[in-house]
């Protein structure tokens, strides 16, 4: 130990070491006993100095160290340094409402496909005619501008077998059960 | 600078994993937290059990100290804490026997704790003051003025330097040299039970 390290001991006590020495010094005293009794003793001339007496020899860092050595140890992790979370709290403001953004989009444009799946659904029931039921005049021109071509029973069986094998191998787009039904239905007749 | 900035290097330290590091915090405040928690419990052994739960309180909680207040500021807090809650734990069980009851007066933790710190112990400390007082009475002028300014009146390097008409380099030196002779005096009184770092 110098004295050289001493006074920069003392000016560290006193938050008057420039920053790169003061790393250097707390470095020294984790690794020397007898620098550490020195930063004990400074201190202590200091409270003594501003009055304090009754308390002088009061020393529980022996007893606080063997406390310790039972905890696990401490890790905090590093955004929880000042400055770092200072900085991060605007880039997890931004972070927080890109998410944000993106799920309304792709929620949007999922209610949206569901919306045109229902109204396909909606659109199917609604061409298929019940038995024995009149169209109007109005229903009749609608119905024979969506004409189809006519087909023979080998196109409809081959269209017919085609949907169900295109509905059963996409089970995620569109709504299951009903769904599929209707579709086929409403291409059949 | 400020010491507050020093607290805050060491609280990094001890958050990255390193216990030797909090002992310096350990070291310089205890006497400070000792006083008060001196100001709820009487007792001096208890005065020293709740400065050691108090810091230990704190070391448990450091992985949540921001650093949006100063060190002290935060340890002060929990103190305090420790403080009251061990009144409130001895307001629920028995009083000690060697706890002379009969001649505390009644207050509002139902019975005063009478002082127990032995008559020796007062005169150590008081010694011990003294012999810090007499030393710096015997010190040069400049290296007194200097130390004083520093340690009572709270004053910068810079600020010391333009009162005493002086480099900053030259008050450093000078308050360096102050508190190696005071520490000299007393280094014989102290056990020097520094935890060693073997014991990590």
């Amino acid at each position: 130990m110098t004295s050289n390290v001493d006074e920069q001991l003392s000016a560290l006590m006193d938050g008057e070491l420039e920053q790169r020495q003061r790393d250097a010094v707390l470095s020294t005293l984790a690794d020397e006993r007898e620098l550490r009794s020195t930063w004990r003793n400074y201190h202590l001339i200091g409270d003594a100095l501003r009055g304090e007496e009754r308390h002088l020899l009061v020393d529980v860092a022996a007893a606080t160290r063997r406390e310790l050595d039972t905890l696990p140890t401490v890790l905090a992790p590093r955004w929880s340094q000042p400055r770092i979370k200072r900085m991060a709290r605007p880039l997890a403001g931004t972070a927080i409402a890109a998410s944000v953004a993106v799920a309304t989009v792709l929620g949007w444009e999922r209610i949206g496909a569901l919306s045109t799946a229902q109204d396909a659904a909606q659109m199917a029931d609604a061409t298929v005619v019940e038995p024995g039921r009149q169209l109007s005049a109005a229903q009749d021109a609608d119905m024979a501008q969506l004409a189809l071509p006519e087909l023979t029973d080998a196109e409809l069986q081959r269209q017919e077998a085609y949907l169900v094998q295109h509905i059963a191998r996409t089970p995620a787009d569109g709504i299951p059960g009903v769904m599929k039904a209707t579709r086929v239905v409403s291409v059949g007749k | 600078m400020e010491e507050a900035e020093v607290d805050r290097q060491i609280v990094a330290r001890v958050q990255r994993g390193d216990k030797q590091a909090f002992n310096l915090l350990v070291s310089k405040y205890q006497i400070r937290i000792a006083k008060l928690v001196s100001r709820f419990i009487s007792d001096d052994a208890e005065v020293a059990d709740v400065t050691q739960e108090a810091f230990i309180k704190a070391y448990r909680a450091l992985p949540n100290f921001r650093g949006d207040s100063a060190f002290y500021t935060w340890l002060y807090r929990i103190a305090i804490n420790a403080a009251k809650n061990h009144l409130v734990a001895v307001r629920r069980r028995p009083p000690r026997t060697d706890i002379d009851v009969s001649g505390g007066e009644p207050n509002e933790q139902g019975f005063e704790l009478v002082d127990e710190t032995t008559p020796e112990g007062h005169a150590s400390t008081a010694e011990l003051r003294q012999l810090i007082i007499d030393t710096l009475d015997g010190l040069p002028k400049e290296l007194r003025t200097a130390v004083v300014l520093c340690e009572i009146e709270g004053l910068s390097y810079d600020e010391i330097a333009q009162a005493m008409d002086c480099p900053v380099g030259t008050v450093r030196s000078r308050i360096f040299r102050a508190r190696q002779a005071l520490e000299e005096k007393i280094r014989p009184m102290l056990s020097g039970d520094i935890p060693d770092e073997e014991a990590v």
